[in-house]
């Protein structure tokens, strides 16, 4: 069945509960019928699965966003899936993933200067 | 005893949070033209908002999940796109409407412009954003807003005629000089300011927030069934002071200065100094709902990391969109645009877009993946259904009134 129909859009936390992304696109194998071998996260997967002038915006606008490790894409494998249900839960921490750019320029730029920055 | 203070603590809570500029503008400037002829209209939207809360509510109680991870689910990432541009710029231009209802609220009690006090507002209200925990915020501001009390408080002091409050509510048909295309204006506004989208938005990221479980789903029940119905007789209260007092002598009230009058002259200094109180505490706690909402919105359509229990640095484009959205929202009010008019703008485009933040709420409602034994019974989707319709019959009427009507006349 289309296994991939319950994890598109659905969101993706660590093992600790704390929020990675959502599910943007899924990478599938060449096996017939096709299995899900990784999960794709981020605007760039978002903007090319959605197609269109808007998906190419939004692709574009993540390309040029990117720090230089190039555009963020994250893609988990299959592997790291601890359970799918209304939430995909990973097995591992978010802090073992490449943090998205956004996130990363924002913190280091604006949000982590503003005192405070740290204290829940 | 705990329990029930809990329970009665987030019912005062719900009720004094209920109001702001958009209930407050829609409901007193309703009452001034067509007395208490629309008020069928705020009883129906108050019902509305219950039925779709108490869904939203279930739904984050079971699921973890917020109203925008539900629409990013159900609507797929492009309907949904169309749908966060939409909500994202209305809560913008709401939280420039609720900004401006501060600072005349600060005018009102200083005399200072009210153009001088909108930046200190916005800064005070990103202040509060930024250090406040998330139940201080909510609980401070719903406490402080029961101060509109007064206005039912007030409404035996301006003697009015109760037979004839009772025969316009009675009548729910324009009176006097209005038309039918006027009433229908009205109807929209106020339609619009008790079923606001970013309530939604708040209250189910709220729940999110607090860490709703099975288990709060009675409290939660309670807040809204209690809770909101009482807020929606504040409503019906400034509604009705203003039908006793502008409604006979065919003023319109235009001003927010004319909307606290019926205290004034009902209950003098003193209760014109509390109505100020009420409504810089409701349209400041609304305020920061709505920064708060525009950072959820977009932070969930994403997927982003959001929410106040994590420090703002593990959360940064969550706590980006909002410190935005609050320099927008000021920027929108250095445009010198009247606020009571930027007050009805908003409620309209916030009619516009009803249907696309209702509709995935009662799809998911539905949804046993999500909720198992916790799905919609019958009678909730038969109201949830009807409720709909309307929300759509709204939604298509809201720019057509407004250009016909020239925003009411």
């Amino acid at each position: 069945m289309f296994v991939w129909f319950h994890l598109l859009d659905r969101q993706v936390v660590d093992r600790d509960g704390q929020l990675v992304g959502k599910v943007d696109d899924v990478e599938l194998s060449d096996e017939d019928p096709p299995r899900v071998v990784a999960l794709l996260l981020g605007p760039r997967p978002l903007g090319e699965r959605m197609g269109g002038w808007l998906g190419g915006l939004i692709a574009n606008a993540a390309t040029r966003l990117h720090s230089e490790s190039g555009p963020y894409r994250a893609r988990i494998p299959y592997e790291h899936v601890a359970s799918t249900g209304t939430e995909i839960r990973l097995r591992v921490r978010r802090e073992l993933l490449p943090e998205p750019a956004l996130e990363e320029w924002l913190r280091e730029h604006v949000i982590g200067r503003i005192p405070g920055s740290s204290d829940a | 005893m705990k329990k029930v203070f809990a329970v009665t603590l987030g019912i005062l809570t719900a009720i004094g949070g209920f109001i702001d500029v958009g209930d407050f503008v829609a409901s007193s400037q309703a009452g001034a033209r067509f007395g208490m002829s629309l008020a069928w209209v705020l009883v129906l939207g108050v019902l509305g908002i219950c039925v779709y809360s108490e869904m939203a509510g279930r739904v984050t109680a079971i699921s973890n999940l917020a109203v925008f991870d539900l629409i990013r689910e159900r609507l797929g990432p492009r309907v949904a796109l169309v749908n966060l541009v939409a909500a994202f710029l209305v809560t913008l231009i709401t939280l420039g409407a609720e900004l401006g209802g501060v600072a005349l609220a600060l005018e009102l009690a200083s005399g200072v412009y009210y153009l001088l006090w909108v930046p200190v507002a916005g800064f005070v209200l990103w202040i509060a954003l930024w250090r406040l925990k998330f139940e201080t915020l909510e609980r401070v501001f719903g406490l402080a807003g029961l101060t509109l009390v007064v206005f039912l408080v007030a409404l035996p002091h301006l003697h009015p005629q109760w037979s004839s409050l009772w025969q316009q509510a009675s009548q729910p048909v324009p009176s006097g000089s209005e038309n039918w295309n006027t009433y229908g204006y009205f109807a929209v506004s106020l339609f619009a300011s008790a079923m606001t989208p970013y309530e939604v938005f708040f209250f189910s990221s709220g729940g999110v927030e607090e860490k709703w479980g099975p288990d709060e789903l009675p409290v939660m029940r309670a807040n809204v069934f209690v809770g909101f119905p009482l807020g929606g007789l504040l409503s019906l209260g400034i509604m009705a002071t203003a039908a006793a007092l502008f409604h006979p002598l065919d003023a319109q009230v235009n001003s927010v200065g004319q909307a606290a009058l019926p205290v004034a002259v009902g209950l003098g200094r003193v209760g014109l100094i509390v109505v100020i109180l009420g409504i810089f505490a409701a349209t400041f706690g609304a305020a920061l709902e709505n920064g708060l909402s525009a950072g959820y919105t977009v932070a969930q359509y994403f997927g982003w990391q959001w929410g106040k229990r994590v420090a703002p640095r593990a959360a940064a484009r969550f706590h980006f969109v909002v410190l935005l959205a609050i320099v927008i929202g000021v920027l929108v009010l250095f445009t010198t645009i009247d606020p009571v008019q930027l007050t009805e703008f908003m409620l309209v485009f916030n009619a516009v877009i009803l249907p696309l933040t209702y509709l995935p709420i009662l799809v998911v409602a539905n949804d046993r993946e999500y909720l198992g034994d916790h799905v919609n019974g019958w009678f909730t989707n038969l109201l949830a259904t009807i409720f709909l319709v309307i929300l759509v019959i709204v939604s298509i009427a809201a720019i057509p009134l407004m250009i016909v009507t020239g925003m009411g006349g």
